[in-house]
């Protein structure tokens, strides 16, 4: 099995106090969509965080263990954290567009990283004068930033829907639109992993169905982890599920074992709907 | 069926939201009557004849008085801003940090004198400016300032935690998600608050007289170092100092033209507020 993050003894606390993840070991397997489960407080999110480097942006928060990401600690100290983050994007509960136009939205993370170049010099500031471009502009321009747009947001379904109003604010959409748009936002770095954190908890049941159908689909070009409090979810979309209870990691198994043979009683309890 | 004391209650709050706009509306009301007959095109834009205040106008005060806005809005805006991203961004959350948020707060009802004693002794003497537009923007400039970090240190602290997160999360640096979601949010909300201070100082008298603005100048000021007039301060030397009988209704003529500078100046600021949130479709 071709592992593409190995977390070994993971800790971390908040305050100096609080334990939110206590000694968590799990290996993501390449090219798969892992469900975190449990209830409330169980330390999923905050686990979920320190896979790309989040929780060091949070004052007071300690960190032990190592994450293995291709073969390298994440937090060795000479690790670049932004190059990481390219690597692994993330989409969180409400939908985070930014106040900017769609296009711009998912032209962003291509620009920051400086893969097209020329963005914040004078042929930039020129390219923002002159990149009005219709639909079918966009479509067939040969433009390495047009191209990127044009990929994402049709990887995301959601090519359709927005083509005619790409240069309009990103927040006229609807939530699982802009959703939507997080995802292609995310994938238009071209990272390894993906991580959700809870994407469909303010959506609709339609719009949940579509980003359900959209994860099944990036496991094939991405790994996906994410987080749910929705069981019906994991058993949906998953491979394999991880269940998280007060800090600790009590079950990991495929999708399979989790939902019809646990080892724990706390999972049977769990996935059966005794506690949530 | 409402109680009878909170008929008397709702009564009392109403009668307090009226009586703002009635006291807005009754100081321009008068101030209107007093001094519109001497509002003409030669009152607007002649030179100031010192002997007879008939025979000339005010433009040197107005054009005074708009260097000074605009002078502190370039120079108030980018510091306050830059101020308020530092205390909220990159400060730590420790004893020195809230001090200085303390200070900037209590700054804010510092009495215009004192800015004025401040400039006169920094900007005048210490740095050599001596009495001049520049001493007088500079020093407006610093009381100005608090309201403006204030407004925006609100801004930014408004900004969903998730918003930055995703930029972060995107590979991007902290000052790359500074200017390209924080800020974009930040500067209409924070234009509102420092729109307010740059009213203010506009309309300040007492720390333009230490340090520069004069009652009477024979040409308009052609460079930063010179003397100017302004509105406030012309307004108040014709209403107590002139011996003209005529005086206070010109004086009156000049509080007019400074509210409606100060009018067009808000709405300016609303307008762009307007602009950047239909741009981005910010509730």
């Amino acid at each position: 099995m071709d592992t593409v993050i190995a977390v070994k003894n993971l800790n971390v606390w908040y305050n100096h106090s609080v334990h939110a993840v206590k000694n968590v070991s799990i290996d993501i397997p390449r090219h798969t969509v892992v469900a975190l489960i449990g209830p409330s407080g169980c330390g999923k999110s905050t686990f979920l965080r320190s896979l790309n480097r989040l929780l060091d942006t949070m004052e007071n928060t300690n960190i032990e263990g190592e994450v293995i990401f291709n073969g390298k600690n994440i937090y060795h100290g000479d690790v670049d954290v932004t190059a990481l983050r390219k690597q692994i994007g993330m989409v969180f509960q409400n939908p985070t567009p930014f106040p900017k136009s769609i296009y711009d939205n998912i032209a962003y993370g291509p620009l920051v990283n400086n893969e097209v170049g020329g963005y914040w010099g004078l042929s930039g500031i020129i390219k923002k004068f002159k990149k009005r471009k219709s639909a079918s502009e966009v479509e067939a321009s040969k433009d390495k930033l047009d191209g990127i747009v044009r990929e994402s947001l049709k990887e995301a379904a959601l090519w359709g829907e927005v083509k005619d109003r790409l240069f309009k604010s990103a927040y006229g959409l609807s939530g699982g639109q802009q959703q939507r748009l997080c995802i292609a936002r995310a994938i238009a770095v071209k990272p390894e992993v993906i991580l959700l954190d809870e994407p469909t908890s303010d959506l609709d049941p339609m719009a949940t169905k579509k980003i359900e159908e959209l994860v099944l689909k990036l496991k094939d070009s991405y790994t996906v982890i994410i987080v749910t409090h929705n069981i019906q979810q994991a058993s949906r979309i998953s491979d394999y599920v991880a269940f998280f209870h007060l800090g600790e990691l009590v079950e990991y198994d495929t999708k399979k074992n989790i939902f019809t043979n646990p080892r724990h009683q706390l999972t049977a309890a769990y996935v059966k709907g005794e506690f949530g | 069926m409402l109680k009878k004391s909170e008929t008397i209650g709702f009564f009392c709050i109403k009668a307090s939201a009226y009586a703002g706009i009635l006291l807005l509306l009754a100081a321009l009301a008068l101030i209107g009557l007093a001094g519109y007959r001497v509002i003409s095109w030669q009152f607007l834009t002649g030179l100031w004849q010192h002997q007879d205040i008939a025979a000339g106008g005010i433009w040197p005060a107005i054009l005074g008085s708009f260097y000074l806005g605009v002078g502190v809005t370039l120079c108030s805006f980018p510091l306050g801003i830059g101020a308020a991203i530092y205390l909220t961004e990159y400060g730590r959350q420790n004893f020195w940090r809230r001090s200085i948020e303390v200070a900037i707060r209590n700054l804010a009802g510092v009495p215009s004198v004192v800015y004025g004693l401040f400039g006169l002794g920094v900007f005048v003497y210490l740095m050599r400016l001596g009495t001049s537009l520049l001493a007088a923007v500079l020093t407006l400039s610093a009381m100005t300032l608090p309201w403006i970090i204030t407004a925006a240190v609100e801004a930014l602290q408004a900004v969903p935690p998730a918003l930055r997160e995703s930029s972060l999360a995107l590979g991007a640096t902290k000052w790359q998600t500074i200017k390209q979601v924080a800020l974009p949010l930040v500067l209409p909300a924070s234009l509102t608050g420092g729109i307010v201070g740059i009213a203010r100082a506009m309309g300040e008298t007492a720390p333009i007289i230490m340090v520069g603005a004069t009652f009477y100048l024979t040409k308009l000021p052609t460079s930063p170092l010179d003397k100017f007039m302004a509105l406030p301060y012309h307004s108040f030397i014709l209403a107590t100092q002139h011996s003209d009988p005529r005086a206070v209704e010109y004086a009156s003529g000049t509080a007019l033209v400074l509210i409606v500078l100060v009018f067009i100046l808000s709405l300016g600021a609303i307008i762009l507020r307007y602009y950047f949130r239909s741009k981005y479709k910010i509730q």
